[in-house]
């Protein structure tokens, strides 16, 4: 039990990792594209995120 | 005078000069509520690692360790750091886009409501006040240990010891001095745990001696010692899981760890400290409670929460002690500034407000709201009536059950209204306060679905959810939320974004290097020692 229960915080630690990457990637990628827009429009600022 | 009082007293006259030098840098509101919004990743780690690690880690935590309870307090050291990382991604960065100055004021702005910012600025003071309380005696405690002098001196010793710079300075001088003060604590935590591991008869003989510990039984085991807290280790197990997730939603919305966000320089600066605090978090947890765990090996006996203060007397050389005493007193004394500082501007900003324009006035108006409170505070703890005990155990989970869903809902709800966040934030707070009190004064233990978190968490959401049903967003709250994703153009650099994006790689090795720590460090040693015994 001790073994599972230390394998299982570590493995904690890597589920917020991975979290952060996903959640991180994801949000960038709207950054990125709404940057493309922007160039593309000439607006100065521009919406992005999941919740937009 | 002895050399530990000696050390004590210098590292609070280096505070002080700190404080005093930054404070007459501060030219108005901005300045002091924010520091400028120009902080870098390392005083936003200092200050998120600082204001949340205090004697309460340091002297509690561990003193529950030494007492029986290492694998549950190990499970809620972890979950409580993961926090960090959810908080920053799904709260933190917006509250830093929305350019306030108080969390309370984020609230009155997205809800479009004054009574909201109120209701907030309420319960941050009543939530904090406790837990300020709560830092003061921590650090009264370990000075009167240190010193032996009368508990109400000590009282005041402490109380100025953090009162005088945050009222001078603001923000930042708790943001510089709170990074200091990190800075001795993680050095007290890394270099404390190879004199007590050489004392316990070294690393793996001490696992192995506590596996087998008949002073103690169980105190390293998944169940802990069976008579410390729940009689099954399944009931032990539920407990820490169940505080780790309140204490992650502490650490991800609470007013003193949020707040942190508003002064960071840019919203990369948001993420990238929540990794680097959450990875510090852990390092220090974990070396303090290995540590107090081998304290146990060495010399049982103790009341639990003189452990450290024992050990840093008895156990290492006297320069390592004092360090580790003045990581201690740091650790108390930074989370008593960010806890003042937070008090004295939500008085200020979010339900009294000064009727001057000119920002001097202004200042001189919050500098005056924090010196009332800090004397409010003070002879909460110079008298110290007996309820001050139970106040101080609300003071963290108040904001998990009461600000908690609203904080993440705020950002990510289209459905949530005013009228069911206000509800929502009332009723979590009153539920909370009320099971909190009738457990703590009537002495009753409730089954844990009872818990004042359970309780407080399920009226905050029923809250929400029934207010927000009742009543219509309105154009100016979904105009509110529409501009929290609206994204600064300074923001989508992409050299920044790289750099942001490439750290969950750093995460990720902790995690696993975390992994084999406990594993090579902890599980198969304890194993081995198990077996060797026979049990």
């Amino acid at each position: 039990m001790e073994m599972l229960l230390s394998i299982l915080l570590g493995l904690w630690l890597v589920f917020a990792g991975v979290f952060y990457k996903v959640f991180v990637t994801g949000q960038f990628k709207m950054y990125r594209t709404c940057r493309q827009e922007n160039s593309d429009s000439g607006s100065d600022a521009t919406k992005g995120g999941a919740g937009a | 005078m002895n050399s530990y009082l000696i050390g004590v007293l210098i590292s609070l006259a280096v505070y002080l000069f700190v404080g005093a030098y930054i404070g007459r840098k501060v030219k108005n509101l901005n300045d002091y509520y924010v520091a400028g919004r120009q902080a870098p990743v390392i005083l936003i780690v200092g200050s998120l690692v600082a204001s949340f690690l205090s004697t309460g880690a340091f002297l509690g935590d561990t003193g529950e360790v030494y007492s029986g309870f290492f694998m549950g307090i190990l499970i809620v050291g972890v979950i409580q750091a993961s926090g960090y990382i959810f908080g920053s991604n799904l709260f933190g960065r917006y509250i830093r886009r929305s350019e306030v100055l108080t969390i309370p004021e984020y609230f009155g702005t997205r809800f479009d409501s004054k009574a909201i910012r109120t209701l907030a600025g309420v319960t941050t003071i009543i939530g904090i006040v406790a837990y300020l309380l709560s830092a003061t005696q921590g650090i009264t405690l370990l000075m009167s240990q240190i010193t032996g002098l009368d508990y109400r001196i000590c009282v005041i010793i402490a109380w100025l010891a953090y009162t005088v710079f945050t009222i001078y300075a603001g923000s930042p001088g708790v943001l510089l001095t709170d990074t200091m003060m990190f800075m001795v604590f993680l050095l007290a935590a890394v270099i404390a745990i190879p004199c007590i591991t050489i004392s316990a008869g070294g690393w793996f003989p001490a696992i192995q001696g506590l596996a087998t510990s008949e002073t103690v039984p169980g105190i390293i085991s998944w169940s802990g010692n069976l008579d410390y807290l729940y009689p099954t280790g399944g009931q032990n197990i539920m407990w820490a899981v169940t505080y780790g997730i309140v204490w992650a939603l502490v650490v991800a919305t609470s007013p003193w760890q949020t707040s942190r966000y508003l002064m960071a320089k840019d919203e990369h600066t948001v993420m990238r400290s929540a990794v680097f605090a959450s990875m510090a978090v852990i390092i220090v947890t974990t070396a303090l409670y290995f540590s107090a765990a081998f304290i146990q090996k060495i010399h049982p006996g103790l009341e639990g929460q003189m452990a450290m203060i024992w050990a840093a007397m008895n156990v290492m050389p006297k320069a390592v002690g004092v360090i580790l005493l003045t990581g201690i007193l740091a650790a108390g004394i930074s989370s008593g500034s960010t806890f003042l500082s937070l008090v004295g501007f939500s008085l200020t900003n979010d339900i009294f407000h000064s009727k001057s324009h000119d920002q001097k006035k202004m200042l001189a108006f919050s500098r005056r709201g924090m010196l009332i409170v800090s004397f409010v505070v003070l002879a909460l703890a110079y008298f110290n009536p007996p309820a001050v005990f139970w106040m101080m155990y609300f003071g963290g989970t108040v904001f998990a059950c009461s600000w908690g869903p609203i904080c993440i809902a705020s950002v990510w709800s289209k459905r949530l209204t005013k009228t069911g966040a206000f509800w929502g934030m009332l009723l979590g707070f009153l539920g909370n306060f009320i099971m909190r009190m009738y457990t703590s004064l009537s002495g009753v233990t409730l089954p844990m679905i009872f818990d004042s978190f359970f309780v407080g968490i399920f009226l905050c959401i029923a809250g929400a959810i029934v207010g927000s049903a009742l009543t219509q967003v309105t154009p100016a709250e979904k105009a509110q939320r529409e501009k929290l994703f609206i994204v600064p153009e300074c923001e989508k650099d992409e050299a920044k974004m790289k750099k942001t994006q490439g750290l969950y790689k750093v995460y990720l090795t902790f995690g696993i290097a975390f992994l084999i720590f406990l594993v090579v460090g902890y599980a198969i040693p304890y194993a081995q020692a198990m077996a060797a015994a026979g049990l």
